[in-house]
């Protein structure tokens, strides 16, 4: 890929004759409650400022629905060209799968292929519909076997996301490191032709979110915390203590991990939030800020129809034509907010240890994690300043960005007010981890 | 020393890996039909795909993007797209769109209501949308063939190996003709034979008028060495081309059999279909693709037939042809700075073809070891091959291997050496030619003056008073020499 | 006038024995090769020095399987070289995240030895560039300076600061780098040591040399380079040194009494190894773990830290973050910190002033404001993933809980396959190319337990 300079006015002469082959890795969050909701829609607040959009109604949008919608993006992905391929995780209640393409062993597939559609389609189709109904019993077997519990825990993303990057780091091993190791002299020129082969692949992953809220990733610790919490005794040393933070932390951190890991191995990761504002107003601010810093595309749906022609509009054209010739469409403020270790609130200002960088909400004397001792002297002071944090909301002067054919969502500023509320506002839920 | 004045060697070679697209051969075809031809090729959904994807990726994409959109394409859109500016000329941005305008993807630009729109061809799109959705009745897609379970199939491998031997068998053919080395070669078909011949590839040397072959005696001709270079998808294609134009030129079933070119590229290899029902209007020309080992069938009149991989890699775009092995036995050449090249081969073909240009030193079970000399390589080119066809052959054989070592893959010494061997040939040329001896140096200047005048003068060497000319125009200067000697007599 | 200090003790150059020009036929990867070479090497025991040690032929290593092929043992080399990285130690919890360092270059007339191809510079050089972004990708909170050594003279190529890109200009710029004359490791020294002297003690302070001659040219005077050492360790600036030529008595005991390490090149691969082994953080060992704040350390300005109430705090330190919104492109709005139109940049959380970068002190409230993501980092530190074990086939056997592999879903080599005999459980290779976490029970393949462990720092079944 050869980021061309963009200069205005320019022909088609300098666009790329031919892009390397795409691997588009999807992960559908197909959790149920949250399609129940998406299923049956609030009425849409009408957008005063574009009363001509007011006509179209707010869209229900069901899973089989969806799946048809996503379906016909996916078949234009592998049309777009010969060697495109496409991976599918569906991340359910806890749990993420591989979809497609099934293991080599099952390879049933269509027992005929129909002779109006083009096989590859077929099989993708067929292939993910039935995975897809796999999940869906096993997700109902699971409610009949009375863990009904474990339906409230949100999607695995950060699973399947970690997924996503372990087949691409096996279908494009380590390529920094091994050419570093090759070639010592080779200049760091990114824009010089990679030496790998001739025709090395360009991945990117692209998450499909249905769960309103920012609890995707986070609320997960929640569910986690007390499991843990009994099943270790508190000062058993380091071992236990850090391997309980692992699994306590394993949404913000594991995201986080999952967009440095994404980062370094150029893979963008797009997300495309379903939920309407009408369901939930805040953006799932963990994917938007994975999307940010690995330039992929966030965007969040309206409600009102029209995710074909979206979905074909924004996310089909490869990483390599993105920003030249094409251009990324504008993207919200994002907010760099980050989850605190004691109650996995989201924060807007944090307490953070010197030592080990660790996030607290609250001033306290000890670290959780490093044990380093902090000036007992100071909590109060630091009590004080934490009282003070009253949230601001961004001024009404930020222009929203452009609104593209039809209503591009301009609410951040209501929403990240709201949250930010909230979490000042709940800080009395119990410490997981005593200090000693 | 020579200076080479070659324009720019390193693009030359740079260019010539990628450049000339395996479906240059159908570009050109497609670029001298009209619409109706294309309204007629795109009912089939097979079509649209394999066109769509032949597109540039700008262009497709910009396409793809606007396949769902009931609004004709607006100039203003595609500015915005592609980064334009906004006052950029319509030209500029027709270029863009050139390549689906000139498939008629596209109508015409037109101005409409104030606005400059392209409005799609329905066609193409509905068979695009349908080929998306699976919702098309041609059967563009090739109708299964109706079997018993337990039937027995041959294997994908199987299937490979077939189509592999019947289409190198005719390249063979071509080569032993050529070479006068004996493979065992079976004769092809009379048919591909014929066709051979009316392409040009090979032709009958005792046959003056070119009329009446004896097709069994025919050898092949610079264009088929030129042929013989070509990467496999590039000979698939323009076989393809010349069957096209020689059978169907005046009828109108070409845009079926081109149609079915492009179904037959987005079958399955492994899976069988049924003749009748998916091409019930080409079955003679299905009947002829079966010489050339693009399909397979069990026996010769059963409406069951097996795609093989040469048809199905038909469609499959730009350098990445086939997946898996396939690729890989291609690139088996090792090339050295030092003019040795060391190829990982066994293929009797392969080695055959270096062999047009390079001096085979050792042979392995699975190793060729050769150099590239100023012989063989001239003997090369004296058949027609030229530096360049040589360079795109090494270079799209090069081995993994080679790509590690920093670009460009082939060293600029061994490019620029054969861009100079190629000089070196056309450095002589030969003319006929009267040379006239002189003894006094008046007459020799006047009939050099003379000669120049009239443009008949090739060459003169006033210090020994020759000089040559033209051979038409040697009665015309003998004439005036004589006229001239009596002339000089008369005068003293 | 310098006296030389003859610093090498011995060297014997039957140590150096060019490893990598293996025969081997073309075919082979390079990777391969790197590999061979690599483990032919590393034959020293802790107790004896390299060159007592008896010679290990490479190419002894490698053994012909069954069917005379050498696929399996080349493979089996390599699993091995992964395994020994990924089974590194588990990361102690407390590690230094504010880093300084100065590279110390050496470019000394011996960077012009071709035993490295093409040049021990060019090479040296090269690594440098990766190991610069490297570096900043794993320590985003730390700063790099660059001292050159050359003609007995030290020269402070690059300041510290934060910005690789600007460190990767200077590198790329070759002609600015001609190495010539002789170095001065006690110049080199002592320059590091006053551009560090402004630093707070409290973050970690480190030189890496890369030290290619065998010998240093030091003033002579009365400081020698036994009082700079002292001075070092007095200021505890953690010393690295990797000679690519031969162990120098003075280099090692710089290292070693400034609690770095010291290290010898044997081959390009084995220089690239030792370099990145000082990429991670070092564990707060030599530093006691007290830091005064990330915001004196960013700012290098050593003033109070606000909000954290007083600078000398015993134990370290509960700083106020805040995190910032990042604006959209969209118009152009008066920043805060310079008074200038621009567009994009950052709202401060509390006052949402607008803030051109991060991380920086917000101008109207004071509050520190970093990019969470910044932090985050270094959150791998924290949660480390165990370490996976090996299964052996027995193990398999009575779990066969899933074919394929937890994180990239390839399948599993079927384990009825395996032959008890040829399988051998060494340098924690798994017989049955099958890891599996101790925590979630999940059976990962090599490759992604070296992914997951190298890079990815979260295991895909316990985030389930």
């Amino acid at each position: 890929m050869a980021p061309l300079p963009s200069s205005h006015g320019s022909s088609s002469a300098s666009h790329p004759k031919t892009t390397p082959p795409s691997v588009l890795l999807v992960i559908i969050d197909i959790h149920p409650l949250s399609w129940s909701l998406l299923a049956s829609p609030p009425p849409l607040a009408p957008y005063p400022e574009h009363l001509g959009i007011d006509k179209a109604q707010a869209s229900p949008m069901t899973l089989p629905d969806f799946v048809t919608i996503l379906m016909g993006f996916l078949n234009a992905h592998l049309a777009s060209r010969w060697g495109n391929e496409v991976v599918v995780y569906g991340a359910s209640a806890g749990r993420a799968k591989l979809l497609y393409p099934p293991p080599s062993n099952a390879v049933a597939g269509p027992s005929k292929p129909r002779s109006n559609t083009y096989l590859p389609f077929q099989l993708l189709d067929s292939r993910i519909e039935e995975g897809l109904k796999e999940m869906a019993l096993e997700e109902r077997e699971r409610l009949e076997r009375g863990d009904v519990k474990s339906i409230n825990h949100p999607p695995a993303m950060v699973s399947a996301l970690t997924k996503a990057l372990c087949f691409i780091n096996r279908i494009i091993p380590n390529n920094a490191n091994s050419a570093a190791l090759m070639d010592p002299t080779a200049t760091q020129d990114p824009n010089a032709p990679s030496t790998n082969g001739p025709d090395k692949p360009e991945t990117r992953i692209m998450v499909i979110n249905a769960t309103p809220g920012e609890n995707v990733s986070t609320a997960q610790s929640d569910s986690n915390e007390n499991s843990t919490a009994n099943g270790n005794t508190q000062n058993n040393g380091e071992a236990s203590q850090s391997g309980k933070g692992g699994q306590m932390r394993g949404g913000y951190v594991g995201l986080m991990n999952c967009v440095f890991a994404a980062q370094k191995a150029k893979v963008p990761i797009d997300v495309l939030s379903l939920p309407p504002p009408s369901i939930d107003a805040s953006p799932p601010i963990f994917l938007q800020q994975a999307a940010h810093l690995t330039e992929g595309i966030y965007w969040q749906w309206n409600g009102r129809g029209g995710l074909l022609q979206y979905l074909h509009a924004l996310y089909l054209p490869p990483p390599s034509l993105r920003h030249h010739p094409f251009v990324v469409p504008p993207q919200d403020a994002v907010g760099f907010r980050a989850v605190c270790f004691c109650h996995h609130k989201t924060l807007d200002v944090g307490f953070v240890c010197s030592v080990c960088l660790s996030i607290f909400c609250e001033p306290r004397p000890v670290c959780l994690m490093c044990k380093t001792r902090f000036p007992i002297k100071s909590i109060p002071t630091l009590k004080s300043l934490a009282t003070y944090i009253e949230p601001i909301p961004i001024p009404d002067t930020v222009p929203p960005p452009p609104v593209q054919k039809g209503a591009w969502s301009n609410q951040p500023a209501e929403h990240n007010k709201k949250e930010r509320r909230k979490s000042a506002h709940n800080g009395d839920k119990a410490e997981p981890i005593e200090i000693d | 020393m020579v200076q080479p004045s070659f324009s720019h060697p390193r693009n030359d070679s740079s260019s010539s890996s990628t450049s000339p697209s395996p479906t240059a051969a159908l570009d050109t075809f497609l670029d001298n039909q009209h619409q109706s031809y294309f309204e007629e090729l795109y009912k089939s959904e097979a079509v649209c795909l394999c066109i769509l994807r032949s597109l540039p990726p700008v262009c497709r994409h910009i396409i793809l993007h606007h396949l769902w959109s009931h609004q004709p394409l607006r100039t203003t859109e595609v500015k915005s797209f592609v980064q334009m500016d906004v006052k950029a000329s319509l030209e500029e941005v027709d270029e863009v769109m050139k390549p689906a305008l000139k498939r008629k993807i596209l109508h015409p630009m037109i101005l409409k209501k104030g606005k400059n729109i392209w409005s799609s061809n329905d066609a193409f799109k509905r068979g695009l949308r349908n080929a998306l959705t699976g919702l098309g009745t041609s059967n563009s897609f090739g109708v299964p063939y109706d079997r018993d379970d337990d039937a027995e199939i041959p294997s994908q491998e199987e299937l490979v190996a077939y189509g592999e031997e019947a289409f190198e068998g005719i390249l063979k053919y071509m080569v032993s003709s050529g070479l006068g080395i004996g493979f065992s070669v079976a004769r092809p078909q009379p048919e591909v034979l014929e066709l051979l011949h009316i392409s040009g590839l090979m032709t009958d040397p005792t046959d003056e008028t070119g009329q009446r072959p004896n097709i069994n005696r025919m050898t092949i001709t610079s264009k088929g060495f030129q042929f013989l270079l070509e990467d496999r998808q590039t000979q698939l294609w323009e076989i393809l081309m010349y069957y096209l134009n020689a059978k169907e030129a005046n009828s109108e079933r070409s845009a079926e059999v081109l149609s079915m070119f492009f179904s037959l590229g987005c079958m399955q290899l492994g899976q069988d279909y049924s003749a009748s029902k998916s091409f019930p209007h080409a079955l003679s020309a299905l009947n002829d693709l079966a010489q050339y080992g693009f399909i397979y069938r069990p026996s010769p009149d059963a409406d069951q037939f097996f795609p093989t991989h040469l048809a199905t890699a038909l469609c499959s775009g730009d350098a990445a042809t086939t997946k898996g092995q396939d690729v890989d036995e291609k690139r088996f050449l090792i090339l050295e700075t030092n003019y040795k090249i060391y190829a990982y081969t066994s293929n009797e073909l392969e080695i055959a073809i270096l062999n047009l240009f390079v001096d085979i030193r050792i042979r392995y079970p699975n190793l060729v070891v050769g150099k590239l000399d100023r012989k063989n390589v001239k003997s090369a080119m004296e058949k027609g091959i030229s530096a360049n066809q040589i360079i795109s052959y090494l270079s799209s054989h090069a081995h993994p291997q080679m790509y590690n070592s920093p670009p460009p893959l082939l060293h600029p010494t061994i490019v620029d050496q054969l861009h100079l061997w190629d000089r070196e040939r056309n450095r002589l040329k030969t003319e006929d030619t009267v040379m006239l001896e002189f003894f006094s140096k008046e007459l020799f200047e006047d009939t050099v003056n003379e000669a120049t005048t009239n443009a008949a003068l090739q060459l003169s060497i006033p210090t020994q008073k020759f000089m040559f000319i033209e051979p038409q125009t040697k009665a015309a200067i003998t004439d005036f020499v004589k006229e001239r000697q009596n002339q000089l007599r008369s005068g003293f | 006038m310098p006296s030389y200090a003859p610093a090498a003790e011995e060297i014997d150059d039957d140590d150096f024995i060019d490893d990598d020009d293996l025969p081997g036929p073309p075919s082979r990867s390079k990777k391969g090769g790197a590999s061979g070479g690599k483990s032919g090497g590393k034959g020293k025991d802790p107790g004896r020095h390299a060159w007592e040690a008896e010679y290990k032929k490479s190419w002894d290593i490698v053994q012909e399987d069954e069917s005379g092929s050498l696929e399996s043992a080349v493979e089996s080399l390599l699993a091995r070289g992964r395994r020994k990285r990924a089974l590194m130690a588990d990361t102690p919890l407390r590690r230094s995240i504010i880093r300084h360092m100065f590279i110390i270059m050496d470019l000394s007339e011996s960077m012009m030895d071709k035993d490295y191809r093409p040049t021990r510079f060019e090479v040296v050089l090269g690594y440098l560039r990766s190991y610069v972004v490297e570096w900043f990708d794993q320590n985003p909170l730390g700063q790099i300076g660059i001292i050159i050594m050359r003609d007995r003279l030290s020269e402070v190529l690059v300041p510290m600061g934060g910005n690789p890109q600007e460190i990767l200009s200077v590198l790329s710029d070759k002609r600015r780098l001609e190495p010539s004359g002789e170095p001065s490791l006690q110049n080199g020294l002592v320059m590091a040591k006053g551009g560090m002297s402004h630093l707070p003690t409290t973050s970690s302070l480190e030189t890496l040399i890369v030290f290619s001659s065998i010998s240093t040219a030091d003033p002579d005077g009365p400081t020698t380079i036994h009082n700079v050492l002292e001075d070092l360790v007095e200021n505890k600036i953690r010393t690295t040194i990797l000679s690519l030529a031969g162990e120098i008595k003075i280099c090692r005991s710089i290292s070693e009494r400034t609690g770095g390490k010291f290290g010898v090149a044997l081959d390009q691969d084995h220089l690239k190894d030792l370099m990145w082994e000082t990429i991670p953080p070092p564990a707060t060992t030599i530093a006691p773990p007290i830091t005064i704040g990330v915001r004196n350390a960013l700012s290098a300005a050593g003033k109070n830290a606000s909000g954290s109430g007083g600078g000398k705090a015993p134990n370290g330190d509960l700083m106020v973050m805040g995190f910032p919104i990042q604006l959209p492109l969209g118009g152009e709005t008066l920043c805060s910190c310079h008074g200038l139109l621009k567009r994009g940049g950052y709202l401060c959380p509390r006052c949402g002033s607008k803030l051109c970068d991060v991380p920086t002190d917000c101008e109207v409230c004071g509050l520190m404001v970093v990019s969470s993501p910044h932090l985050a980092r270094s959150f791998w530190f924290l949660f480390p993933v165990a370490n996976y074990g090996v299964l052996h086939i027995e193990d398999v056997m009575e779990s066969s809980k899933s074919h394929t592999c937890t994180g990239c879903d390839v399948e599993f080599p079927d384990v009825s396959t395996i032959e008890e005999g040829v399988a051998q459980v060494e340098d924690g290779v798994s017989p049955t190319g099958r890891y599996r976490c101790a925590k979630c029970q999940n059976d990962f393949c090599a490759d992604c337990d070296l992914y997951i462990h190298d890079t990815l720092h979260t295991c895909p079944g316990c985030a389930q």
